[in-house]
């Protein structure tokens, strides 16, 4: 089985107590499971009790998981409501890079086309003229949305 | 351009690929992420939160069943909430890991180009082609990477708190998930017992042992998945933590040394279902 998960002190978990409280009840049940294991008439009326004591141990740990996954999922959407601005701020990031990029290509092809011209090779520069078109057509359209 | 301002010497050369080499080295925040990402965009320990809430439903005792079944049908809604943490948490160490990434800056084959072409216009001499494509490359790359950097340290900063947050939640819901795994195998136990006392035939009562053993069985696969999960989500609050502490200093030995040690935790849980 993993071992525990253990935060460090510093990062809030205001939900671990309730967890912890659970994890300690179903250690009594367990030992109450392990007790039961080992008679040899697990049907036993003194086991039907043990087991009568197992059910209310249950039901108070499930009543406090309750508790706690109500906590949790209020925790879960709130954040998620604020993270959500920061992604979509550092994907604007993301697009901008990508944007300058392209100029960069853009220059780049442009010089090439150039370079085509200038030494007499038009035909040369043909497939960086098309690349250059290609790509300028790909931004603008990319503007438009 | 006058073609003698790009004379430069083999030492020159050198020195502008050393600082090329210089440039922002962010792979351990980008490694760290891209396994992030890839632990919380896999949300079946999270899923099998329902599954545990309708088992508990059915073996639940006669006086909390109507109660525990309500709970297994908020339980649906609980998995949806937290399923949607799973993803946002999942896409901002995606965004994270390319904003880190070395591709996202990679401008090495337009520089190139760029001196291909400049040597063949004439203002670059043939003989210093290969440090210009350097320098050209060093003027492209230097703002990019500056940019990323600062990015990448804004969206760790203005993000922080949240990821926290989320983070330590999801990892409390995954915990909670085995919680009740747990509790379904105890549960299991007094449920199949009680039917098997009920009967004084010893075939009924061997039956219903291996329908209790069966479904233990199932239980605690179901509960250790959802363990894995709550400590990959454990390592990667830490390590998010690490990266806030670090934000400034995103490059240094402390941080990578400090992310190492968490990436086996993640690992295990992103390649676990």
């Amino acid at each position: 089985m993993p071992h525990a998960a253990v935060l460090a002190p510093a990062i809030a978990d205001p939900v671990q107590p309730i967890l912890d409280l659970v994890s300690s009840l179903i250690q009594s049940a367990r030992a109450i499971d392990h007790f039961i294991d080992n008679q040899p008439n697990p049907y036993s009326p003194t086991c039907q009790q043990l087991r009568r004591k197992e059910q209310s141990i249950i039901d108070s740990a499930n009543d406090l998981s309750e508790l706690a996954i109500q906590q949790i999922t209020e925790s879960i959407s709130d954040a998620v409501t604020h993270l959500q601005s920061n992604i979509d701020a550092a994907t604007e990031t993301i697009k901008q890079i990508a944007s300058t990029k392209k100029a960069i290509t853009i220059v780049a092809a442009l010089l090439a086309a150039a370079a085509g011209i200038a030494s007499g090779g038009t035909l040369a520069a043909v497939p960086a003229i098309l690349t250059l078109a290609s790509q300028v057509y790909a931004a603008v359209a990319s503007a438009n949305g | 351009m006058n073609p003698t301002a790009w004379g430069m010497n083999r030492a020159a050369s050198a020195a502008l690929l050393l600082l090329l080499g210089a440039c922002t080295n962010l792979t351990a925040v980008s490694t760290f992420a891209t396994l992030g990402s890839n632990a919380t965009s896999n949300t079946t320990a999270i899923d099998s939160h329902l599954p545990a809430a309708q088992e508990r439903a059915r073996m639940a005792s006669p006086e909390r069943i109507v109660e525990r079944k309500q709970q297994a049908i908020q339980a649906a809604d609980q998995v949806k909430v937290a399923d949607l943490g799973m993803k946002t948490l999942s896409l901002y160490f995606a965004v994270l890991a390319q904003l880190s990434s070395d591709k996202t800056i990679d401008v090495k084959s337009s520089a190139a180009s760029i001196a291909g072409s400049l040597k063949s216009l004439g203002v670059i001499e043939p003989t210093i082609s290969a440090p210009a494509t350097s320098l050209i490359t060093l003027l492209l790359t230097v703002p990019l990477d500056v940019w990323r950097q600062e990015a990448s340290a804004k969206l760790i900063d203005g993000a922080n708190e949240y990821v926290l947050k989320l983070g330590v939640a999801l990892k409390d819901f995954a915990e909670n998930t085995a919680n009740v795994y747990d509790l379904d195998i105890s549960q299991a136990n007094v449920y199949y017992r009680d039917l098997a006392t009920r009967s004084t035939d010893p075939a009924i009562r061997v039956m219903l042992d291996e329908w209790r053993v069966q479904h233990i069985m199932t239980y605690a696969k179901a509960r250790d998945q959802a363990k894995v999960l709550a400590q990959a989500l454990t390592q990667i609050v830490q390590g998010q933590s690490d990266l806030y502490d670090k934000r400034t200093e995103l490059t240094g030995a402390e941080l990578r040394r400090l992310l190492a040690r968490y990436q086996d935790d993640i690992f295990s849980a992103a390649k676990l279902f």
